[in-house]
């Protein structure tokens, strides 16, 4: 018997030395960086990673988590290789392989310190081939996370936020630091106040709110420019726009002045809309990282011009000399941002959007502002939590892991009705695996109706219930009559195009408008979508096919609905993508020939498909219409076009120096028509995604924001 | 269930014969003739041969992927009886191509499983061509799109081009617009 026990503890010894040596020899072989490494990775991150995917590497809009269960789903079972060849190759998204090797290893580095991994002597290099879950296990170390949720450091390149110009602190270590603060007081004489009458009707040759009216038409009565001679539009001015970040906006203009605004300083500046002279610039800060979210929109009311930065804290600027009026924060979370903003009648209502920290509680919601003054009146959270109406939507999942339902996009309003009509993003984790339960997730993908004055629900409608493959249903809900039938229209990523009740919510239609393979079947008398049962099955790290791809068959660039033609008009996408077990693996889309992108036509009374043209490029702007038959459309491949809105057949191009990103306008001065068009790069998933499948066939600078505006000949005038 | 409104499916039309009375016939020919009419038209869609039109591109690739995944091509299809014959070309491979295979899915876009080879000529650009007896299951995966044919490489071994076979349509080009309804390969059923 002694002797069996001696023999047991024998075994017993000699396994734990085994098994402790095995151990320690997997630990010395999988610590595969330095602490060297990571530190400078974290800096490296902040500065050109943590704008996207958050200071706290939890992901947000379009950018993937870095750090967590969601990461670990989709890199746990690819090595250190993959992921450093995967960042090296895309990022960042407007310049990728921009960064030295040390540098992407760094970052590398920092990523596997925050996903758990431990440090040791030998450095992470480029050709490091380690199975990621086999070092690290997703639990970012406490010490890192509050490092990693500090403020970062405002500037690019390090510089501090200060410039030595009015309105800016002194900092004699920055001496190249640009001026802040209101560096040309404005003294525009002749503003007239913007009044809730002119929102309900705005004046023929404005263009004073996002989409041009509270329904979200993106449509202009202005006839001067016609079918007939749009052959003829040159470029009158143009005006350069500050490179860096994103570039998405929508330049607003009233009484002969536009108004425009720069994400990497937020700077707004007010120009002369004829001949493109500045009339007045507020350098408002902050600079650089803080500044990945785009900024789309502005608003007008009285003399105020409303603008939200990329700090989330919302501006409102006098619109005639560009001095603050007020300002107020929107939400304390680093990460947080304002997705877009709106007017209506005297209430400014702002969706916030990237409030992705998990375990902070933080959650998205849409904001009622007194316009006038700033102060805040309502907010209506649109994740729905435990014990409120839809909590159990959610399953079981802890209020603070349940997050997403970004507001990321403005929304429209009907007067008469007095209700806001708003879209919503995806739940985050992005896919059902990744958040546990199988739940609808309210109000995640949903349309909500809200009472502006309040921000009480009037109703809702859950467009993808339980959505888990990133395609939001967030987009413009365009409101259109037909006769005595209110109707709110609006497309998703996933291209379906819904037509519901805008009284009552109820779900009247729905129509593909691109090849999807996502949706087996959808309920007609509900509208409720349903899964291919291999979606539904996915396990974490597996990667299922997905047409549309996450860049979406549509996205934030708007519709335009022709009333004269009842015609929506769309911009779409076309491409796929197998998502979930790492990096998202592109391809064309199936019955496209390998044409990205696509313009539509459709009549929405019928719902009936009337015309549609595609080409390799996508298209990277909204699309307007105007009363002179005349739609306005850019793209990936730097060309602005006008074609006819009733056949689609183009009328007129010109080439711009990058790609034309952001909401084309049209607006007249002195009784001359002019449009507008945005140009940059950076722009979110739509532009990220084609490039993959455009590199090295389309070239285009990486430089190069601004607006180009064009009008007619004098002697067609 | 029924299946998604499928105006954009090219099929051979049946025409209307319903308006017999503008003929000028007695009611007896006019039953004769409609019935042979009728029958022949029955039987046209079973005697015509369907066609299918397959676009090959690159599979699905990555920013580091992405340079040794190019080239493309095309293929027609043609299904006679039971038989499908398959003829297409490619170019432009970064690798010597392989093999050829055509592939059953769950629908276009998604990837499966092989179901037969097919012949494969050339080097980075060539031929791939076939002759298949489909059974009844494949016959039925052919009409609802389920089938594809992947070419592999020497740089890409586990599929470089891949197309599905779609049903013979139109493509709209730029500046030449096509007037709906259009062509893109239904998938979701709708259900009341």
């Amino acid at each position: 018997m002694r002797t069996r026990y001696r023999i047991a503890l024998a075994i017993l010894a000699i396994a734990g030395t085994v098994f402790g040596w095995s151990a320690a020899t997997r630990a010395q072989q999988v610590a595969a960086f330095t602490d060297q490494q990571a530190t400078a990775g974290q800096s490296a991150y902040t500065q050109s990673c943590g704008g996207c995917h958050g200071r706290t590497l939890s992901g947000g809009g379009e950018a993937p988590a870095l750090a967590g269960s969601t990461f670990m789903g989709s890199w746990g079972t690819h090595s250190t290789q993959e992921l450093f060849t995967r960042i090296r190759t895309s990022m960042p998204p407007e310049n990728p392989n921009s960064l030295s090797v040390d540098t992407y290893t760094a970052i590398v580095a920092f990523i596997l310190k925050a996903n758990g991994a431990q440090a040791a002597s030998s450095a992470l290099t480029p050709e490091t081939n380690v199975a990621i879950a086999s070092i690290a296990n997703g639990q970012m170390p406490a010490g890192l996370m509050a490092a990693a949720g500090a403020p970062a450091a405002q500037g690019r390149g390090g510089r501090g936020r200060g410039g030595r110009g009015r309105g800016g602190d002194d900092d004699s270590t920055a001496p190249t630091a640009p001026r802040m603060g209101l560096t040309l007081p404005g003294s525009i004489k002749s503003y007239t106040p913007i009044t809730e009458e002119m929102l309900a009707h705005p004046p023929d040759g404005d263009w004073l709110m996002h989409y041009r009216t509270y329904a979200g038409w993106n449509n202009s009565p202005l006839t001067q420019i016609t079918t007939k001679n749009a052959v003829g539009l040159q470029l009158k001015w143009a005006w350069p726009l500050e490179d860096g970040m994103r570039q998405q906006i929508t330049p607003i203009v009233h009484d002969g002045v536009m108004f425009v605004s720069t994400n990497m300083s937020n700077t707004v500046q007010a120009l002369d809309a004829r001949t493109g002279d500045l009339l007045w610039e507020h350098r408002l800060g902050p600079i650089g990282t803080a500044g990945q979210n785009a900024t789309r929109t502005m608003a007008l009311y009285g003399n105020l011009l409303f603008y939200p930065a990329t700090d989330a804290t919302l501006y409102a600027l006098d619109a005639r000399t560009g001095s603050i009026a007020w300002k107020n924060k929107m939400s304390e979370f680093p990460d947080d941002k304002i997705g877009g903003i709106m007017m209506a009648k005297d209430k400014l209502l702002v969706g916030v959007t990237r409030c992705n920290e998990l375990d902070a509680r933080n959650h998205c919601f849409i904001a009622g502002l007194e316009a006038s003054t700033g102060k805040l009146l309502w907010k209506f959270y649109t994740v729905a939590r435990k014990g409120m109406p839809g909590g159990d939507t959610w399953g079981d999942l802890p209020d603070d892991k349940r997050s997403g339902a970004d507001a990321w996009i403005a929304g429209t309003y009907d007067p008469q009705l007095n209700l806001a009509f708003w879209g919503t993003g995806q739940a985050k984790g992005s896919s059902r695996d990744q958040r546990g339960p199988n739940g609808d997730a309210l109000y995640s993908n949903t349309t909500l109706a809200l009472d502006p004055d309040t921000g009480k629900l009037k109703w809702y409608f859950q467009n993808a219930p339980g959505e888990t493959l990133d395609l939001d249903e967030v987009f413009e809900r365009t409101l259109i009559d037909h006769g005595s039938q209110k109707t709110l229209m609006t497309v998703g990523k996933s291209g379906l195009m819904w037509k519901l009740d805008r009284v009552s919510g109820k779900f009247l239609d729905v129509k593909e408008t691109v090849f999807q393979n996502v949706w087996a079947s959808i309920d007609m008398k509900t509208g409720r979508t349903t899964y291919r049962d291999d979606i539904l099955e996915k396990k974490p790290g597996e990667a299922v096919a997905s047409c549309p791809s996450p860049s979406g068959g549509h996205n934030w660039q708007a519709t335009s609905y022709d009333p004269a033609n009842d015609l929506l008009l769309l911009p779409l996408s076309q491409n796929c993508a197998m998502y979930g077990g790492g990096p998202q693996l592109f391809y064309e889309m199936p019955g496209t020939d390998g044409n990205l992108g696509r313009l539509s036509a459709y009549e929405t009374n019928t719902m009936r498909p009337v015309w549609s043209f595609q080409q390799r490029a996508p298209f990277l702007t909204g699309v307007i219409s105007t009363a002179g038959g005349v739609g306005f459309v850019g793209d990936f491949d730097r060309t602005f076009r006008a074609f006819d809105v009733k056949t689609g057949k183009t009328l007129w191009e010109t080439r711009l120096p990058t790609t034309a990103q952001g909401y084309p306008v049209t607006f007249s001065v002195g009784g001359d028509q002019f449009v507008a068009v945005p140009t940059g790069y950076n722009g979110g998933s739509p532009e990220q995604k084609p490039t993959t499948m455009l590199r090295g066939e389309i070239q285009r600078p990486t430089i190069g924001h601004g607006v180009y505006v064009f009008g007619l000949p004098k002697t067609v005038n | 269930m029924k299946t998604l409104t499928t105006w954009n499916v090219v099929r051979p039309k049946i025409r209307s014969v319903s308006d017999s009375s503008a003929w000028g016939w007695g009611p007896m020919r006019i039953k004769i003739k409609a019935t042979v009419l009728l029958t022949v038209l029955f039987l046209m869609p079973l005697a015509a041969a369907e066609k299918y039109q397959v676009y090959l591109s690159p599979m699905p690739f990555t920013d580091a992927t992405q340079p040794i995944m190019t080239g493309k091509g095309s293929a027609s299809a043609t299904l006679e009886g039971d038989t499908l014959s398959i003829s297409g070309s490619f170019a432009g491979l970064s690798g010597p191509a392989t093999k050829a295979r055509l592939s059953l899915s769950r629908g276009p876009g998604i990837p499966g499983t092989p179901v037969v080879d097919l012949t494969l000529v050339g080097d980075v650009a060539g031929k791939v061509t076939g002759q298949i007896k489909l059974d009844p299951s494949q016959l039925a995966a052919l009409r609802s799109r389920k089938l594809y044919i992947q070419i592999d490489s020497d740089k890409a071994p586990t599929g470089h081009l891949w197309g599905w076979l779609l049903e013979e349509h139109e493509i709209a080009g730029q500046d030449v617009p096509l007037k709906g309804p259009w062509f893109w390969p239904p998938f979701a059923v709708k259900t009341k």
